[in-house]
């Protein structure tokens, strides 16, 4: 690698650095609900050894009953370790995965096509996605699965030439199963291909290979349990569309087939109702119909997804990216490596897989491990398109800089959204407020008997641990968290009870009441109101 | 004046478009007055639009072979148009755009066989007079109207080539229309993606014309302001038709010279394909019209 290549590398890794780590803590503007109990369980695992429920060393984490896999809390109990009990503490390992992973895609897609400046700009335009910084900067397990991913195929390329290398790449496969959902659907998938793929290679380290596959057995023999059991299943009863508990879209459709079955019953055609119209048939289209939704262009550059997912005016990709996308794909089969151009294909094929079973759809997280695959699509059309104007010197300079032009624009518009208008725009997407309020009635816990918090503040027991940094061995010896959920009334610590009240009929003047502003009477007024950034009341904290 | 009149002179290429006109007339004719639901005189309403629907089918089949100089094409090409499902919507309604997309068809047919550019400008102008005449709703023939400002524009354009629009949702005719699908079958998809990356090549100077009027189109579409209640986007069909097309040969060609596995794929595949032809067609003469009993005074409406 020449000293240029270095410095560009370094410097996109500088600007890939800053674009994840500026203001970490306080941008986006609170933890949520998942990141607090990530937060929480994190800590207490570094204090006792144990999460909020009192299990040790679990490899599922129940957090906020949706069962998360294990990696990333472990990781954020290193970084509470070096760096203390704070916000950017449990944001960290999230921002320096996604470090990292624009560092993994300049290795991996030189290994895919040994062109360094594909490689450079594939991970320059990972560094700058809107789509990547963002998820980079929660405390979210989701975006590291792109830096195992990256890892464990660039490692595989290496192990191709030097069998050692093997082993790493089963080792990051393998983690990446206990990172993320959705990575043990994809992970496996990439992994059948790339076996199919090169196992002529794999045969000539036939030593390597074995420790691979035994590394790999021990990683999935120990998932195995897990998945089959009712925690690990239960992220999926929770978001996937064949529960009864379906958004008002899908019931309606599926009430759709329904009644076009029985149509074809009452005219005496049963058999065609059900070829047609049975429960089957419409899962079936119903998961088609949301696997093809992630591909909407709309969904890219727009976006109906959460507005946490995005910031305004914008969607997931830049505008210019649309048509370098597919240019980019069409000049991908021009490229010589045969094996590569088909394995990046089917990444992007395999990508949004297990979101499409899944509710919510298009869903901008549950699809991240798109990237860096449209990166390098558009770096593959950018290259290919000045490869073609070599003749043509002002042609060539004129379209590099309008390029540059355009990007530079919207990179600007993105940082701008995203560092000035992204907080307020979406403070209430992010439960913002609870550390205010948890903050506040810690203050004045002193004159009361009790505080009561509305359960209606979604996981308020969780904020007020974290942010009152409640001491895990007291909580664990208090009995911990009782079993989480949304309609939890039993959880308690100190003078705290989290649960649903009525203003009115439990007043006593000895307690303090938190809870959303419609759950006070008129007439009362509060001791504090707490706000969202834009101005809405968020959470009202009144004496009663 | 004209140079080229050698296409009636192909017998097996006559027989298998007479064989494409049997199926296509089959699919639009039978039961016109009555599927979908339409009053007393919705057969004559329909029927100059289903001749329309039959006869554009017939005179893309032959821009095709003119053009591309390929009977294969053109015949796979002009069967997939027999078995799109907006075109079979369209057919079977009182619909202008569908009258007006066959008048511009032929247009472009009549330009294959005229050699001067002032009979070609005398086609071209005698075309726009009858289109004004058989499509007088056409956005831009009214004078006023209200364009979306360029955030609503942008939207609607992807909106005309999502995914959605073009394989599950059309909403483009509300009111009676089978909206519950979309312009085509899902999956037909493959066979489009396949086709874009066979024309690709394939594009140079001479394609220009036609890829300046896919954008006009689209581009016209999207500024209508009854957006989404728009027709114009109806006549990309062509494009739609020739993509498919290029997608079925190879498919064919793939079924042929492939490995087992590949085969197997391509089997389950065209299974689905034949699946989901017989799926719409259980739709659309089933459920379809009970769906327009059920929700619309229908009898009031002309369509």
């Amino acid at each position: 690698m020449s000293k240029s290549v270095v410095v560009i590398l370094v410097s996109i890794l500088c600007l890939s650095a800053f674009l994840r780590f500026y203001r970490l803590a306080s941008l986006p503007p609170s933890l949520e609900w998942d990141e607090v109990a990530t937060g929480y369980d994190a800590y207490s695992i570094l204090k006792t050894g144990k999460d909020q429920f009192g299990n040790f060393f679990p490899l599922t984490f129940r957090s906020i009953d949706d069962y998360k896999p294990p990696l990333y809390t472990y990781l954020v109990t290193v970084s509470i370790a070096i760096f203390g009990w704070n916000d950017f503490a449990v944001r960290f390992p999230a921002a320096f995965m996604g470090v990292l992973a624009v560092l993994t895609t300049y290795a991996m897609t030189y290994e895919l096509f040994r062109r360094r400046k594909l490689a450079l700009l594939s991970s320059l335009l990972l560094a700058i996605s809107p789509w990547h910084v963002n998820f980079s900067r929660l405390a979210l397990e989701t975006n590291s699965t792109i830096f195992f991913t990256t890892a464990g195929i660039w490692a595989f390329f290496i192990g191709l030439k030097n069998g050692k290398f093997l082993i790493l790449a089963s080792v990051f496969f393998g983690l990446n199963l206990y990172l993320y959902h959705n990575a043990r659907v994809f992970t496996p998938l990439i992994g059948i291909v790339l076996l199919f793929f090169y196992a002529k290679e794999i045969w000539k380290h036939q030593k390597y290979m074995i420790v691979s596959a035994v590394i790999v057995a021990i990683f999935v023999i120990r998932l195995i349990p897990i998945m089959f059991s009712i925690e690990g299943q239960m992220r999926f009863i929770g978001t996937s569309i064949f529960t009864p508990d379906i958004p008002l879209e899908t019931y309606k459709e599926k009430q759709q087939y329904i009644s076009w079955k029985k149509d074809d019953n009452n005219n005496g055609e049963e058999l065609l109702g059900k070829v047609f119209h049975s429960e089957k048939v419409f899962f079936a289209l119903k998961i088609l119909k949301n696997y093809i939704s992630h591909y909407n262009p709309s969904f890219w550059l727009f976006t109906d997804d959460y507005k946490r997912h995005h910031v305004s005016g914008m969607g997931l990709l830049y505008f210019p990216d649309m048509p370098f996308i597919y240019i980019g794909l069409f000049f991908l089969f021009k490229q010589n490596h045969r094996r590569s151009v088909f394995l990046l294909l089917l990444w992007f094929l395999f990508a949004p897989i297990s979101a499409a079973v899944t509710r919510d759809v298009p869903h901008a997280l549950r699809s991240v491990i798109f990237l860096p695959t449209f990166q390098i699509f558009i770096s593959i059309a950018l290259i290919g398109l000045f490869d073609r104007l070599k003749q043509k010197k002002y042609t060539k300079i004129f379209s590099f800089t309008f390029i540059i032009f355009l990007y530079v624009l919207n990179n600007a518009f993105f940082l701008h959204q995203y560092f000035v208008h992204f907080a307020k725009d979406t403070s209430q997407e992010w439960q913002y407020g609870r550390r205010e309020a948890a903050l506040f009635a810690d203050t004045v816990k002193d004159k009361f008997d009790q505080i009561i918090v509305s359960t209606k503040l979604e996981h308020s027991n969780l904020f007020f641990l974290y942010y009152l940094k409640y001491d895990p061995i007291k909580y664990l010896q208090e009995g911990g968290t009782n079993s989480g959920g949304w309609a939890e009334q039993r959880n308690k610590f100190d003078k705290y009870l989290f649960k649903q009240f009525s203003y009115e009929e439990m007043k006593d003047g000895k307690t303090l009441f938190i809870g959303e502003p419609n759950e006070f009477t008129t007439g009362v007024v509060p001791l504090k109101k707490i706000y969202y950034l834009d101005g809405k009341e968020a959470i009202w904290i009144v004496e009663g | 004046m004209i140079n080229n009149l050698k296409i009636i002179k192909n017998k097996k290429f006559l027989l298998q478009l007479v064989l494409i006109i049997v199926i296509t007339s089959l699919i639009r004719i039978p039961y016109l007055g009555t599927i979908p639901p339409g009053n007393v005189n919705a057969l004559w309403h329909r029927l100059p639009t289903a001749l329309s629907g039959i006869l554009s089918i017939i005179i893309f089949t032959l821009i095709i072979k003119v053009k591309l100089k390929n009977n294969q094409l053109a015949l796979i090409s002009g069967l997939m148009l027999a078995l799109m499902p907006w075109h079979i919507e369209q057919s079977r309604i009182f619909s202008p755009v569908m009258i007006a997309s066959m008048v511009l068809l032929m247009t472009v047919l009549l330009w294959n066989f005229v050699y001067f550019k002032q009979y070609k400008f005398l086609i071209a102008v005698c075309a726009l007079i009858i289109i004004y005449f058989v499509y007088p709703s056409f956005w831009l023939f009214k004078l006023q109207y209200t364009l979306p400002n360029i955030s609503n524009y942008l939207s609607n354009i992807f909106k005309l080539t999502s995914v959605e629009f073009l394989f599950y949702k059309n909403d483009s005719f509300w009111l009676g229309g089978f909206r519950t699908i979309g312009t085509m079958l899902i999956s037909t998809l493959p066979l489009l993606i396949i086709g874009i990356y066979q024309i690709m090549p394939k594009l140079n100077n001479k394609s220009r014309p036609f890829i300046v009027i896919f954008f006009a189109i689209l581009l016209i579409s999207a500024a209508n302001p009854f957006f989404p209640e728009e027709k114009e986007f109806f006549l990309i069909y062509p494009y739609l038709a020739l993509l498919s097309g290029f997608g079925v040969i190879k498919v064919f060609e793939q079924l042929k010279s492939s490995n087992r596995i590949n085969k197997i794929v391509i089997i389950v595949y065209l299974i689905v394909l034949s699946y989901e032809h017989v799926w719409f067609f259980h739709m659309y003469s089933i459920h379809y019209q009970n769906r327009i009993k059920n929700e619309i005074n229908f009898k009031n409406i002309n369509f």
